[in-house]
């Protein structure tokens, strides 16, 4: 349950960003998580829920969205989709045998402001 | 709906912290501070391990300790009682890792002045320090034989954000299915970059070696190199 610490930290983040923008509220946030990004967006969201309580967030909604990760197998070099193959190379089997490509984001991508 | 007003971002969720931590970086390069982030999983053996490698070092080092812990202070007198260098307990207060914020904090707190290598024993996670860098030079990794060699693949961030990588308590290999070379193999996947030292700290195998390599990564650092 690592999210505490990352919403926390998105917390942070965003009050930077707004700082730089000249905005006091927030209506909306957009994160990107890569599917290698070793955040869940479900426990972002019940994270991100618990911990803006008395903060300025309290109404700002959380946006999720998700991005593939790839991986090019080290065997044959075939670029695939790590999640959907389930780190198995479609085309000549390697499993766990690949270089990861993208799909690592935790970004914040989007802000709208209230 | 005029008002409405969207803003396009890209940046890291991190950013806050990354900035932070690069200020304490760019200080601690001023001061000729080496600060070291060793992480690991609980019962890997670093505290045994940074009183072994303190011992080895600090005839030739000027070296201080911040040991983070979620509660208690065993590590810190522990390391102090064996050592007799400089200690401090940090106290994260229940998080499982610890920030450049936190980290800046307890660099205060122990007093880096003329100190040559600050060693921080960061929260023993896989998950959480690999994702919140603390302004250190460099960060090692500690990965106990017991543990298995398929832990990179299982905590890819922590393999690829560390430099050298630590095999522990390789006196126990007779016990253990632990292949050193399919360790570095899976490390090598993800950090082309990485350094190994298989020690034991209990027998002192390997130690030198480790000892000499952060010898001279420090002194690099302090002539500029």
């Amino acid at each position: 349950m690592h999210e505490m610490g990352i919403c926390l930290e998105l917390f942070a983040s965003l009050r930077d960003v707004m700082k730089e923008n000249g905005i006091t509220a927030l209506s909306s946030v957009t994160l990107t998580l890569g599917k290698a990004s070793m955040v869940v967006p479900r426990y972002m969201k019940d994270c991100w829920e618990i911990a803006r309580d008395g903060t300025e967030f309290a109404s700002t909604e959380l946006k999720i969205v998700e991005t593939p990760a790839h991986g090019r197998c080290l065997d044959c070099g075939f670029v695939f989709d790590i999640e959907k193959f389930d780190r198995k190379c479609p085309k000549c089997g390697a499993v766990d045998s690949f270089v990861p490509l993208d799909g690592k984001e935790c970004e914040i991508t989007e802000i709208e402001a209230a | 709906m005029h008002n409405i007003k969207v803003i396009e971002v890209r940046q890291s969720v991190f950013a806050h912290n990354e900035k932070k931590a690069d200020e304490l970086r760019l200080k601690l390069k001023e001061q000729g501070t080496y600060l070291l982030n060793v992480m690991s999983s609980p019962g890997s053996g670093k505290t045994t391990l940074l009183v072994a490698l303190i011992n080895l070092l600090k005839e030739k080092l000027r070296i201080g300790v911040m040991e983070a812990d979620i509660d208690a202070r065993v590590d810190a007198d522990k390391v102090h009682g064996l050592t007799g260098v400089k200690t401090i307990e940090l106290h994260t207060g229940g998080a499982c890792h610890l920030d450049a914020k936190m980290c800046e904090e307890g660099l205060d707190a122990l007093g880096v002045d003329g100190l040559d290598l600050v060693i921080l024993e960061n929260v023993g996670n896989l998950v959480c320090p690999a994702e919140f860098d603390t302004g250190s030079a460099s960060n090692l990794n500690i990965l106990s034989i017991p543990e298995g060699d398929d832990k990179p693949l299982k905590y890819p961030l922590m393999f690829q954000v560390c430099s050298a990588f630590v095999f522990s308590k390789i006196d126990t290999m007779p016990v253990f299915d632990f292949s050193i070379e399919r360790a570095k193999a899976n490390i090598l996947k993800l950090n082309g970059k990485a350094r190994f030292f298989p020690v034991s700290a209990k027998t002192g195998e390997g130690m030198d070696e480790l000892a000499a390599y952060i010898y001279e990564t420090v002194r690099a650092f302090k002539e500029g190199r």
